[in-house]
């Protein structure tokens, strides 16, 4: 027996529907639902790192006007305006999302839009934070140099050998908190998304095959 | 007649395929009926794009099959439940060919996403130009695919199958 032998009988079958019922009466109970589609992920995603952002932004910027340590002002202005870039790039990529919720493409051409959206978002997002790895070293490097030159009597830096170990124990910091990023970032997009990308990208490669 | 009460209308009068979509992509009753909200949901925010060139039930499976490959199961364990649990007993038929639809549906059951979209469309009696607009290659692709899949099925459900 082969498929075109139980082609009726598997259409019988696959209406099936004992298994669960349900009923659309009006487009309100339809709204109210929390989806599971992979584009509703990467909107709750974005909208939370929005939400979080906004929140950023008026945290650094209150503290970058109002601080009377120079330094913390020059380091919460400059981070202020990276987070406001950030965010430019969360909504970039958000109407992005929204224009995807037409999902009457063909089911290559759609795979497609999302793997590459998706893979557009783990990019960006790995690159933004990686990013910041070297600015924030350079800015907390440099101002706390600043500071140390305004105030040369500071028991710690008093003589070069203190500088020195400071300065090594710093970079020593600095390597282990950037290979810790790098691979924490690596992890959390695999995590999130790897999956995804990789399920979505072997369809593609069926489709194409 | 508003967009909305059409919509319902249309969709409960053709709600048969989302459950098949449901039956096939879905092994237990929860992800099934996550599964057809969120196709409900989908086809009602594709709807004003449907300009009526194709039939409705065309459109319906292709916003349906869109939604089933690019759903994700809820990361929370589940009760999982025999593929063929979904299969309804009929009454009537003999007891082999029972087992052999059992068979046939428990290698389906198997196969890949892209598959299964094309043994869906291939049961719904679709044509190779249609199936290959709907999943975005040529008929010609599909034929060499639905040869390939019928000689596998055939084979799976020589092993799920012994009398």
């Amino acid at each position: 027996m082969d498929l075109d032998e139980l082609k009726i009988q598997l259409n019988k079958r696959f209406e099936g529907n004992q298994s669960f019922e349900m009923v659309v009466s009006n487009i309100s109970s339809l709204n109210n639902i929390k989806t599971n589609s992979l584009v509703s992920k990467i909107k709750r995603s974005l909208l939370t790192e929005i939400i979080f952002s906004i929140i950023f932004f008026a945290l650094f910027v209150y503290i970058g006007l109002f601080s009377k340590n120079s330094s913390i002002k020059i380091y919460f202005s400059f981070f202020s305006l990276i987070i406001l870039a950030f965010s430019v790039l969360l909504f970039y990529l958000l109407i992005q999302t929204n224009s995807l919720t037409s999902s009457s493409s063909s089911i290559k051409e759609n795979l497609k839009k999302l793997h590459s959206l998706l893979s557009e978002f783990v990019k960006r997002y790995f690159q933004f934070t990686m990013l910041l790895i070297p600015i924030c070293v350079f800015f907390s490097g440099y101002l706390g140099y600043l500071d140390i030159e305004h105030n040369i009597n500071t028991a710690i830096f008093s003589n070069s050998i203190n500088l020195k170990k400071f300065a090594i124990l710093f970079s020593f910091i600095v390597l282990i908190f950037s290979v810790g990023m790098f691979f924490f970032t690596k992890w959390y997009l695999r995590k999130l998304y790897g999956n995804h990308l990789a399920e979505m990208k072997e369809m593609i490669d069926q489709l194409e095959s | 007649m508003t967009p909305e009460v059409e919509f319902i209308d249309l969709l409960n009068a053709h709600q048969k395929i989302v459950y098949k979509v449901c039956n096939l992509y879905m092994d237990n009753k929860t992800d099934r009926e996550d599964l057809f909200q969120e196709i409900c949901l989908q086809a009602w925010k594709s709807y004003n794009g449907f300009r009526g060139e194709s039939q409705f039930s065309t459109w319906l499976y292709r916003v349906a099959l869109n939604t089933a490959i690019t759903f994700f199961r809820k990361e929370k364990k589940q009760v999982q439940t025999s593929f063929t649990e979904n299969l309804p007993e009929i009454s009537n038929s003999e007891d082999y060919i029972e087992e052999q639809v059992k068979a046939m549906y428990l290698a389906i059951g198997k196969l890949n996403k892209i598959d299964k979209a094309l043994v869906m469309l291939y049961i719904e009696n679709f044509s190779y130009i249609e199936i290959g607009e709907t999943l975005g290659i040529t008929p010609n692709n599909v034929a060499v695919k639905m040869n390939r899949l019928k000689i596998k099925l055939k084979e799976e459900t020589e092993k799920n199958y012994q009398p």
